[in-house]
C-alpha cells in the first residue's frame, strides 16, 4: 500500500476500523517519516487533553451589563437619526423643484415666471382641493361620525406621541453626552 | 425524580423566557454560567484576552438582541458558541489578527493544576506553543479543532454549530490535525536546535 494512504489515515485514526488501525501500526514501525508524525501528533495531543481553560477577568457580567445600556442608547440615538433624515430628506426632495425654479437665468423674468408659476399652482392647488373635496363628500356621508371623530383623534394622537418620543429620545441622548 | 442537569435545562429556560420578556437580570444567570465557555473559545480564536473579551461581551450582546430566533429544542450553550465562533471568524477576516504577542500568551491566565513552578512555566511554554500553532490555521479550520478538543463537540455539533456539511468537517478537522503535526515538530525541532546551540555558546566575557 501507498505511504500517502498511511499519512492520511495518521490523522483519522477515530474513523478507522480495528484492521486499517493495524496495518497503520505495522506502516508506523517502518516509515520513519510517519514515525515522526505520529510523535509529534501525540504530544500535542498531550497538551491538547490537558484542555486548559481560560477564564474571563471578574466581573465580566457587569461589564456587559453597562455595554448594554450602551448599546440601547445608540441605537435608540440610530432610530431618531433615521427619523430625521427621512424627515429632512423628503422636505429636500419637496423643495429641489421649487429652488430650480426660483433660481435660474435673468431674475426679471425669472421673477415674473416664478409668479406666473405661482398663481398657476395655486390654480392647480384649488382645482385639487375641490377635486379632494368631491371625493371626500360622498365619504363623509359614508363613514359615521364617530369613526370620523375617532380618525381624526388617533392621528392627532399618533402625532403627539411621535413628538413626545422624539423629546424622549432627545432627552437620552443629553444625558449619555453628560454621562 | 428529576436529574440536575434536566433542573438546569429548567433553569436556563426560565432565564430565557424572562430574557425574552426584556428582563436583562434574567440573562445576567446565563452569562454568568457561560462565560467561560465563550471567553476561552474567543481567546482560542483571536489569541489575546483584549479581542477575546470584546468578542465575547459582543457574542452576549448579540445573543439577547436576537433571542427570539432561538429555538428552545437546540442547546442553548450551542447556539451560543455558534453565534461567537462565527463573530470570532468576522473579526478574524476582517483584521486578520493572526499575529499574537507573546506577553499576551504568557499573561493568559491559566488555571493551573500542576503543583511545582517549574512544571507550571514548562506547561505554559507548551500551551504557548498550542496557541501559536492554533493561530496559524485557517478561521474555519481553528473553530473546528477548538469545538472538537476543547468543547467535545461530535461531528455533526460541529457541523451545525459551523453551519458545515459532515464530511467538510472531517476533512477540515484532517487538514488541521495533519498541519498542526507539521507545525509542532517545526517548533519542536527548532526549540531543539536553540538548546543545542545554546549549550555550545560562547560564554559572554
Amino acid at each position: 500500500m501507498r505511504h500517502q494512504l498511511f499519512e492520511e489515515w495518521l490523522f483519522s485514526k477515530d474513523d478507522l476500523d480495528s484492521e486499517q488501525k493495524e496495518l497503520l501500526n505495522n506502516h508506523t514501525q517502518t516509515c520513519q517519516h510517519c514515525q515522526t508524525m505520529e510523535t509529534a501528533w501525540n504530544e500535542l495531543m498531550l497538551q491538547m487533553d490537558t484542555k486548559i481553560w481560560y477564564s474571563p477577568d471578574e466581573g465580566f457580567a457587569q461589564r456587559w451589563q453597562s455595554r448594554l445600556k450602551q448599546h440601547q442608547i445608540l441605537e435608540q440615538q440610530k432610530h431618531a437619526y433615521w427619523a430625521f433624515m427621512l424627515t429632512a430628506g423628503g422636505a429636500f426632495i419637496f423643495a429641489i423643484p421649487l429652488f430650480l425654479s426660483v433660481i435660474s437665468a435673468s431674475p426679471l423674468t425669472e421673477i415674473w415666471t416664478a409668479f406666473y408659476r405661482v398663481s398657476v399652482f395655486a390654480q392647480y392647488t384649488q382645482d385639487l382641493i375641490s377635486f379632494l373635496l368631491t371625493l371626500l363628500r360622498p365619504l363623509g356621508i359614508l363613514i359615521p361620525t364617530a369613526l370620523g371623530l375617532g380618525l381624526v383623534i388617533t392621528t392627532w394622537s399618533g402625532l403627539l406621541l411621535w413628538l413626545v418620543l422624539m423629546q424622549r429620545v432627545h432627552l437620552i441622548r443629553s444625558r449619555g453626552h453628560d454621562a | 425524580m428529576a436529574s440536575a442537569e434536566e433542573n438546569n435545562r429548567a433553569d436556563e429556560i426560565h432565564w430565557l423566557e424572562q430574557a425574552l420578556h426584556g428582563d436583562a437580570d434574567s440573562f445576567m444567570h446565563l452569562i454568568e454560567l457561560y462565560q467561560k465557555p465563550v471567553f476561552n473559545l474567543c481567546y482560542r480564536m483571536l489569541g489575546n484576552r483584549e479581542d477575546a473579551e470584546d468578542a465575547a461581551q459582543e457574542t452576549f450582546l448579540r445573543a439577547y438582541s436576537h433571542l427570539k430566533k432561538y429555538d428552545f429544542q437546540r442547546s442553548f450553550a450551542t447556539w451560543l458558541l455558534s453565534i461567537a465562533a462565527h463573530h470570532c471568524i468576522d473579526q478574524l477576516r476582517k483584521n486578520r489578527i493572526n499575529l499574537v504577542s507573546l506577553e499576551d500568551l504568557v499573561s493568559g491566565d491559566i488555571s493551573d493544576p500542576l503543583p511545582t513552578p517549574e512544571r507550571k512555566v514548562v506547561q505554559r511554554d507548551e500551551q504557548q506553543k498550542v496557541q501559536k500553532i492554533l493561530l496559524q490555521l485557517s478561521e474555519l479550520d481553528r473553530a473546528a479543532i477548538i469545538f472538537y478538543y476543547w468543547y467535545d463537540m461530535s461531528y455533526e455539533e460541529i457541523s451545525e454549530t459551523l453551519h458545515l456539511s459532515v464530511s467538510s468537517v472531517k476533512s477540515r478537522l484532517h487538514r488541521a490535525r495533519k498541519a498542526m503535526a507539521s507545525l509542532w515538530r517545526e517548533q519542536s525541532n527548532v526549540s531543539g536546535s536553540e538548546l543545542e546551540r545554546k549549550r555550545y555558546e560562547t560564554p559572554v566575557v
